[in-house]
């Protein structure tokens, strides 16, 4: 029995230990992106690679900000403020010890070590707000724009595909079932194919370079939210609607007031699936959005990677507030997130 | 539950007052409808360092009354797609700074308006745009088929620099650079150094570092690129594989490309710039190359020169009799560099024109240098002009703004005096690929080693590339174009029947009762969103689709009708690409799927064992698969970066593997052979996202089986073989349909990773990541191929619909089906 229970016990603790092992490989990224994006430009480029953000010390010297770095001197290392960094690649120093105390020398860049301490350099985050053009109200826009999106897809999707779903599962009509093997049908067709004549249907429609083209097609419905809704409708017994028709409840408000409420589940998976495919929509902005001021934010943050690739602290830190929503949504609705994954079957 | 219903409702109906805003309140931001008239200038860098641009722009605001939109992101920076895009979407930029040698490809398209009809009302204007003014080089790149597409702005041209102290320290004279190609490939040698174990110190000449390409060696030994009509490519005439030949002649005197490429390798930027650190002692390098020194080594001791050329042409006879150089320049340069051009459908292309008039006038040239070197100087840095296309603009700037020291202000001079005698590259449709395969030639050649090509088989191979690209447009026109009334009738037979076969069936309604007609009724009503949807969005661009695959249309001019071309040409002449993006997908998914769901199954059957902590657990490997796709490439371009300073894989690649097996870290989405492993590597992060299923599959299985399974004395291993993995077999399944169907969609991720925003010709090296819809999305979206990317997307489609049936036909096989589940 003894020996048995310290089986299971060293079983439980390897366990463990794989999946803290695991969990922290997972987490490791998320990790390096905050780090990033807290680091000085200098500590990008650094093997083994700095994990705790550091940065400059400054000291007021004559009432100037000045950067505090030790250099060495006949052999003795001494403490310096630097002065001036010069076109040449030599920085003018100042000796804050030591016997002569106040002395200003140059030395190249190379030889001069810079003092540091623990610190994050929060500025990466509103220095790469900085770069945003203007009009964009440092990326307010495409926040908004965003959440416009969202918001409309949600409402379109939610709407349309209830009531489709509804129609399809709990109204007899002339060719429904006919029509519904071609809704599942759509289901298999790959977007590239109809990709190039919407495209040519909203340049029609003077749609281009618009939000509209992303969002107007939710509340066509979409052929997987149908089909995911009737498989709830069908489980509803008949008697409620039995009744409702008995006293005299239009079709509307048989939808509205009994069908809607029952498959509130299903209803809140859809819309955070909705919600997380469009604000995850890049390829949509990508065709149709050129101007900075309808971009969303996931097109936004592609281009401020083209522009600003070289700067990892920056694109770190726009990457982070990007992806903070979308955290933030999920820590908010975790519950929902993982029964709405396990209600479609759909990898995140 | 209850509250985010809540929120959710709160927020439909907050969104349902919204839906009018959009459509009204973003056109009103863009300006359109205010006072002042707004023209947008796309294509111009503006940013911190261009204060100059900023003033020209402002004075013409003040002086025109116009305010300029300069969009300094997106399509600003000069992506290709967007520009293209939005032409054909009709929202075009009123004005557009592209790079000249582009035109010909744009103006071959219709993509921009041709000027000339500007050009010749105002010519008697005091500010009139008169072709005499600019460099033959810079007006003639901008013409293409005799009518003008583009006003030249800057240009730049190329000669050689030398490092003066480096001649003094190895015996030579610094007044007396090398003048022909054998002087040159003789002080390449002289001035190159090597350190003890033989590797290089310092190099004295590579042929392609710089910016001199094999166009440059060509053009100086009278080679000629495109025939003169534009209808054959000349790339492998002799005196362009004569030239390709001296270049793989001085690599091969510094100890052949690879070792000069190792060296070259290390070469930084800025002020660790090689020339100006003395690891390169000479180099053939554009005019900018000037603002570099003083910026960052104002105390470097060099000079400039024109560019060596052959002896045939310094001395320009042969034995004192008359040669193929007599009466041409004994010196050459070539130049490149930008204009400004009215896009097609530019609503305000008179506008546009003052304002490209007032961008090329000597007088903004001299604000714009004013401020600029305002700027400079408050950040302590010399001010160096460039070099406008235009020579008034140029005598009038030099006057004004060359710098003082001789040691700058001698080879400014130079640079504009060689202009007139610079060369262009070929104006063509086929500008970028002859580019690019020159590139490719030149590699080939210089790799002689490894690809054993001599200069001539290489530059053969190269033209015969772009001759076949030739070919296709040329003979394009032979299909004659479109009725419209064509498709329109098609449309309406195609639509008729419908409605007609939806009425027949529909007429029952007529007979049923009162009830059942209310509710059939409703029903209708309900369906309608998804019908609508269906017909407009699905239906309708399917039949489109496949009209459009028969056809040539790239939307700006009518389709032409071309059969079973589109298909042809994709298994044919094109089925380089087909056959890569395929390839690259079945890697993919062929690699990436099997893994995906081996790490999904063993996280899942780790937190199956109920263990405490299970939801912490749980929410650390999800959460990667919810980071938004771009986001993530984002963040694992960084974490793969190649070098192990930067990236953190290869950091702690190089603390173990590098250290216990000395395995050199990869250079991933840098390298051809690895960037298809980091993108599987970066998927992997997602792989938690499957998890949850998995977790649902396995909570599935009836524990009864276990216990009979340890009964008959089955181990771990054993249980997992003959229960689990069987009674996973659905998940898996499905797993696998979704995986592939997914794998061959791949996209996002994609163009992330591969830096196609930046309008990259190749997508990953080599092409290693180019994927089917990766291709297609540029056919259709790039190059406006509409009816080519159409056949593209069903053969995608094929092959989609065959896989599917493939595994559905093999999942009885496997796959086991529990007798009370489906």
């Amino acid at each position: 029995m003894n020996r048995r229970n310290r089986y299971a016990r060293i079983r439980v603790a390897i366990i463990h230990a794989t999946l803290v092992l695991g969990s922290l490989l997972f987490l490791v990224p998320f990790a390096w992106l905050v780090v990033t994006s807290l680091k000085e430009d200098e500590d990008m480029s650094r093997f083994p690679p700095v994990w705790i953000p550091r940065r400059q010390v400054m000291i007021s010297l004559q009432g100037k900000e000045v950067g505090l770095a030790s250099v060495t001197v006949n052999g003795r290392r001494l403490k310096v403020a630097v002065i001036e960094e010069r076109e040449t690649g030599e920085q003018l120093l100042q000796t804050l010890d030591g016997p002569d105390k106040g002395a200003r020398l140059v030395r190249p860049r190379s030889e001069v070590t810079r003092i540091k301490r623990v610190g994050p350099v929060w500025e990466n985050y509103p220095d790469a707000l900085k770069f945003l053009p203007p009009e964009t109200h440092s990326g307010l826009v495409f926040v908004w724009n965003t959440l416009i999106l969202a918001v409309l897809s949600i409402v379109g999707t939610v709407l349309a595909s209830s009531m489709v779903a509804f129609s399809f599962s709990r109204l007899r009509w002339p060719g429904r079932d006919g029509l519904f093997v071609i809704l599942l049908a759509t289901m298999m067709l790959p977007g590239a194919v109809t990709m190039m004549p919407v495209f040519l249907i909203f340049r029609w429609l003077g749609w281009i370079d618009t939000l509209m083209p992303l969002w107007v097609p939710a509340f066509f419905g979409s052929a997987f939210n149908v089909f995911l809704l009737r498989q709830f409708f069908l489980t509803i017994p008949t008697d409620l609607e039995d009744a409702a028709k008995i006293d005299g409840c239009s079709y509307f408000a048989i939808y509205h007031r009994i069908m809607l409420p029952l498959v509130k589940p299903a209803l809140a998976a859809i819309t955070i699936m909705t919600f997380m495919g469009s604000w995850n929509n890049f390829m949509g902005p990508l065709i149709y959005i050129s101007s900075p001021l309808k971009m969303p934010l996931a097109y936004a943050l592609q281009l401020f990677q083209t522009a600003h690739g070289g700067e990892p602290g920056l694109l770190m830190a726009a990457s982070t507030m990007m992806m903070l929503p979308v955290l933030v949504v999920f820590f908010l609705t975790q519950r929902y997130f993982i029964q709405g994954v396990t209600l479609t079957g759909l990898k995140g | 539950m209850r509250t985010v219903f809540q929120i959710a409702s709160l927020l439909l109906v907050a969104a349902t007052s919204l839906v009018g805003l959009p459509g009204c309140g973003l056109r009103h931001a863009s300006g359109r409808s205010g006072q002042t008239p707004e023209l947008v200038v796309w294509g111009l860098q503006y940013g911190e360092e261009s204060e100059g641009l900023r003033a020209r722009v402002a004075e013409f605001e003040r002086r025109a009354g116009i305010k300029v939109s300069i969009l300094s992101m997106g399509a600003g920076q000069m992506n290709p797609q967007k520009l293209m895009t939005a032409i054909v979407g009709r929202v075009p930029p009123d004005v557009i700074h592209q790079d000249r040698f582009t035109i010909g490809d744009w103006a071959s398209r219709d993509a921009f308006q041709p000027l000339d009809a500007f050009i010749s009302r105002d010519a008697r204007a005091p500010d009139a745009i008169r072709p005499t003014d600019f460099y033959e080089a810079c007006w003639a790149e901008a013409v293409y088929k005799g009518k003008v597409y583009a006003v030249p702005s800057s240009t730049d041209d190329r000669a050689l620099y030398y490092n003066r102290t480096l001649f003094r320290e190895s015996g030579m004279d610094p007044d007396r650079p090398p003048r022909t190609w054998d002087e040159l490939l003789d002080a390449a040698k002289r001035l190159t150094k090597l350190n003890a174990d033989g590797s290089f110190a310092r190099i004295g000449f590579i042929p392609n570092y710089g910016n001199s390409w094999l166009y440059l060696y060509s053009w100086q030994n009278g080679g000629e690129f495109m025939s003169a009509d534009g209808s054959r490519c000349t790339l492998d005439n002799p005196h362009s594989v004569a030239a390709l030949d001296f270049m793989v002649q001085v690599y091969d005197a510094l100890g052949g490309v690879t070792k000069v490429d190792a060296f070259a390798s290390g070469f930084q930027a800025q002020e660790l710039d090689p020339f100006l650190t003395g690891k390169v002692a000479m180099k053939i390098d554009g005019n900018w190359v000037l603002q570099g020194i003083g910026r960052y080594r104002p105390d470097l001791d060099f000079a400039v020169a024109p560019a060596p050329v052959p002896r045939e042409r310094l001395e320009q006879t042969i034995g004192g009799k008359k040669g193929r150089f007599t009466g041409e320049p004994p010196f050459i340069t070539w130049s490149g560099g930008f204009s400004y051009a009215i896009p097609r459908g530019a609503r305000r292309s008179r506008e546009a024109w003052v304002f490209i008039k007032w961008m090329c006038s000597p007088e903004a040239g001299l604000i714009e240098a004013e401020a600029q070197k305002r700027y400079n100087l408050a950040k302590g840095r010399p001010f160096i002009p460039g070099i406008s296309a235009n020579k008034r603009v140029n005598e009038a700037v030099f006057a004004a703004y060359a710098p003082r020291a001789e040691k700058f202000r001698t080879p400014l001079r130079l640079f504009i005096d060689m202009m007139p005698a610079a060369r262009f590259r070929p104006v063509t449709f086929v500008g970028q690929r002859l580019w690019d395969e020159h590139v490719r030639a030149f590699d080939q050649a210089t790799h002689h080693k490894e690809t054993g090509k001599s200069p001539r088989t290489a530059m053969a191979e190269s033209a015969a590339v772009v001759q076949k690209e030739l070919d296709k447009v040329l003979n394009r026109k032979v299909y004659p174009a479109l009725d419209p009334k064509v498709p329109i009738v098609i449309a309406v037979i195609v639509g008729a029947g419908l409605l007609a076969y939806a009425v027949w069936r529909i007429r029952g309604i007529l007979g049923l009762g009162r009830v059942s007609r209310q509710e059939a009724w409703a029903g209708y009503a309900f369906a309608a969103p998804w019908l609508f949807g269906f017909i407009a969005l699905t239906a309708g661009p399917i039949l489109t689709s496949v009209f459009l695959s028969f056809c040539d249309y790239d939307v700006l001019h009518p389709p032409r009708f071309v059969g079973l071309h589109n298909y042809r040409e994709l298994f044919s002449s094109d089925s380089y690409y087909l056959t890569t993006s395929l390839y690259n997908v079945a890697y993919l998914a062929g690699i990436g799927i099997p893994l995906g769901i081996v790490t999904g199954l063993a996280i899942a059957m780790l937190l199956n064992s109920k263990v405490s902590g299970m939801s912490v657990y749980r929410t650390c490997f999800y959460l990667p698969s919810i980071v938004p796709v771009v986001a993530s490439a984002v963040l694992w371009a960084w974490v793969l970066n190649g070098d192990p300073n930067r990236g953190l894989l290869n950091a702690a690649w190089k603390a173990t593997l590098s250290v216990w097996f000395g395995w050199d870290p990869p250079g991933w989405f840098g390298a051809a052979e690895w960037a298809k492993p980091g993108l599987i590597v970066q998927g992997l992060w997602g792989a938690g996202g499957g998890m949850i299923l998995w977790l649902a599959g396995l909570q599935g299985i009836p524990q009864h089986l276990y216990e009979a399974a340890e009964l008959d004395g089955a181990g771990v291993w054993s249980k997992f073989k003959n229960v689990t993995l069987p009674m996973l077999s659905p998940y898996v399944f499905f797993n696998l349909i979704m995986g592939t169907i997914g794998a061959l969609q791949e996209f996002d991720r994609v163009y992330v990773l591969s830096g196609q925003g930046a309008g990259g010709s190749s997508v990953g090296p080599v092409d290693s990541l180019l994927v089917p819809v990766m291709y297609l999305f540029n056919s259709a979206f790039k190059y406006f191929k509409m009816g080519y990317a159409s056949a593209l997307a069903w053969v995608l489609f094929v092959i989609i619909l065959l896989l599917t049936l493939v595994q559905l036909k093999i999942a009885p096989r496997w796959v086991h089906y529990e007798a009370e589940k489906k």
